[in-house]
């Protein structure tokens, strides 16, 4: 029972995080939608590696997930910072026009 | 202990589903953060206690003082969901997407949880996973670089503030 409901949860998270992308333009919002993506891919690989009796390697890489999921929401709240410094806007549009 | 599994996933979800729907974008980190502090809960629960720790200071710590940090400079903006994907394939996407968990579920065929206590991973870290420490240290020099990308617009209105002093 407890597997089904970390399933169903991993599903929810991730359906909820892909739902968020293709609904929003907003560049922090869409940092939050990823954020949740990640957070249900990183409760697979440790369910994972539970269920294969691997959980150092499941371990390991979701440090390493931790680590890239952060540098990711640094380096996408720096350029919607840029952004809204530069085009008055922080959607997603507007990081294209940065280079004019 | 499976009430217990189910109490956290469900407000796990629903933090979730508060985090991204939510106007506000301050609420939204709120959220978010509430959504790292329960994913750490579960990933102790699943038997990985530092994984959960280091979530729980990065995820629900560092992340949500960025979020609040860059949204006092960014202004905390009400947010319109515009849908631009057809309706079909949204439906169509989560009826398959649910579907699969459906059969699955039917024919018995997820996996039981173990939840071992998983030993000293720093050898695993260190020896075996070498090349992902290398990655890891660029990526927190480019995250330290992020940092100052969102830092150089204060700094620079507060020297020009000291200047026009």
């Amino acid at each position: 029972m407890i597997s089904k409901i970390i399933i169903f949860g991993i599903v929810g998270l991730m359906g909820i995080g892909i739902y968020c992308l293709m609904i929003t333009r907003n560049l922090p919002k869409v940092i939050v939608a990823l954020q949740v993506l990640i957070k249900g891919a990183m409760i697979a690989i440790i369910y994972a590696g539970d269920i294969s009796g691997n959980m150092d390697l499941a371990q390991s890489m979701a440090l390493t997930i931790i680590v890239a999921d952060t540098i990711v929401a640094v380096i996408g709240l720096a350029l919607a910072i840029q952004a809204r410094e530069k085009t008055g806007s922080s959607k997603i549009q507007s990081i294209s026009n940065l280079k004019k | 202990m499976t009430f217990l599994y189910l109490l956290i996933m469900a407000a796990l979800l629903f933090a979730a589903h508060k985090a991204t729907r939510i106007k506000g974008l301050l609420k939204a980190a709120l959220w978010l953060s509430g959504t790292s502090a329960l994913t750490s809960t579960l990933i102790y629960l699943m038997g990985s206690p530092g994984i959960a720790v280091i979530e729980l200071s990065v995820g629900a710590g560092l992340v949500t003082v960025l979020f609040v940090f860059s949204i006092s400079i960014i202004g905390d903006e009400k947010i319109t969901g515009e849908i631009f994907i057809p309706k079909w394939l949204a439906i169509s996407i989560t009826v398959v997407a649910f579907g699969i968990l459906g059969i699955m579920t039917a024919i018995d065929s997820i996996p039981q949880l173990k939840a071992v206590q998983a030993e000293l991973i720093a050898d695993t870290i260190w020896v075996d996973r070498k090349l992902d420490i290398d990655i890891q240290a660029g990526l927190i020099i480019s995250g330290v670089l992020g940092i100052l990308m969102i830092v150089a617009p204060t700094t620079a209105r507060w020297m020009k503030e000291k200047r026009n002093d």
